[in-house]
């Protein structure tokens, strides 16, 4: 649904340079209870932020050293020229690795640098036990990460990361 | 916890400023501020308003004030014109003794309203704070990157931000 949502407002943001883009809604994982409005302050403010035109956020971000608007600028344009679909799978699992507590999202952030980190081999072995994990419903994938089968095939740190990452699997129906 | 002062909740911290706040409550708020800057600060300021309360103390009022009071209204009723009456009544020195309860109260206002969110986005400007936060969401969005591949394989192949 979020990205039923998600995608003419993103979408709109592409096609339409130099104006204002429509309001992108915030991403709800299906299930959930919505979050509070103002939960996410960096999510709202970039939300907002890429939704304004080019002009609009020169004038936003003025307050700033040049060298930092600079790369604010660049990190939102980064981020809009991605395809609407993916914009709105990664705001989707933003938003959920922001509705942890603090000390869990930056174990999330933890495992997710120290899996960049792992061989070629290890990391495709977690994706494609992340994908498995994906289908299954939230309820089965402790039973299912305590399984002999899972721990054999994992070290434990993997089986770490695996767990974190777990947390912020976007919503099945993105 | 869900941060009280995220979700327009400021009471609950007002609550236990003045102690009125149960155990259990506050149990679960002083855990949340220590991993709160905000609510910590929030903390810290309200603790400096209860503590500058404790310390005000009004001048002691002498046992025949009321009746010498009531003999110079009498006395100036009578006798000064009511633009003497406005302008001994607007003199600095009649509002001392209500001024430790004006700041006490405008810092209240000021620290509610300075934390309140509405009051965040009526901002016409990013701060150096929120660029922080923006940031952030940027670097965390750049690191989920790597759940693309997972929610959709075509997708593990897309361009990195």
């Amino acid at each position: 649904m979020a990205a039923t949502l998600l995608m003419p407002a993103l979408a709109g943001q592409n096609a339409n340079k130099g104006q204002p883009a429509q309001k992108v809604p915030q991403p709800q994982r299906k299930g959930q209870p919505q979050a509070a409005p103002n939960n996410h302050p960096g999510e709202q403010i970039l939300l907002k932020l890429s939704q304004m035109t080019p002009e609009e956020r020169e004038r936003a971000l003025s307050q700033l050293p040049p060298a930092r608007r600079a790369q604010l600028e660049e990190g939102i344009r980064n981020f809009q020229k991605l395809p609407p679909a993916v914009q709105a799978r990664r705001l989707n699992s933003l938003q959920i690795l922001n509705s942890l507590p603090p000390r869990k999202q930056n174990e999330v952030r933890r495992s997710m640098n120290q899996l960049n980190l792992l061989p070629e081999e290890r990391r495709r072995a977690i994706n494609q036990e992340l994908r498995r994990m994906y289908v299954m419903p939230d309820d089965e994938r402790p039973g299912y990460m305590s399984t002999e089968e899972f721990r054999e095939r994992f070290s434990p740190e993997e089986q770490r990361i695996i767990g974190d990452l777990a947390e912020v699997l976007p919503g099945r129906n993105q | 916890m869900t941060c009280p002062l995220q979700t327009e909740q400021s009471d609950i911290l007002l609550d236990y400023s003045a102690g009125r706040l149960d155990a259990l409550k506050t149990a679960a708020l002083v855990e949340h501020m220590d991993n709160c800057t905000a609510c910590a600060t929030f903390r810290l300021e309200q603790s400096a308003v209860w503590h500058a309360l404790d310390l005000w103390e009004p001048a002691p009022v002498s046992l025949d004030f009321n009746r010498r009071l009531w003999q110079k209204i009498d006395a100036a009723n009578a006798m000064a014109p009511w633009f003497q009456s406005l302008r001994d009544s607007l003199r600095f020195a009649n509002w001392k003794p209500v001024m430790p309860l004006t700041a006490a109260i405008l810092v209240i206002a000021a620290g509610f309203l300075l934390d309140h969110p509405a009051a965040r986005r009526a901002a016409a400007g990013v701060s150096v704070n929120e660029a922080d936060q923006v940031e952030q969401a940027l670097d965390d969005l750049q690191l989920l990157h790597q759940l693309d591949a997972v929610a959709s394989p075509a997708a593990g192949t897309s361009k990195q931000m």
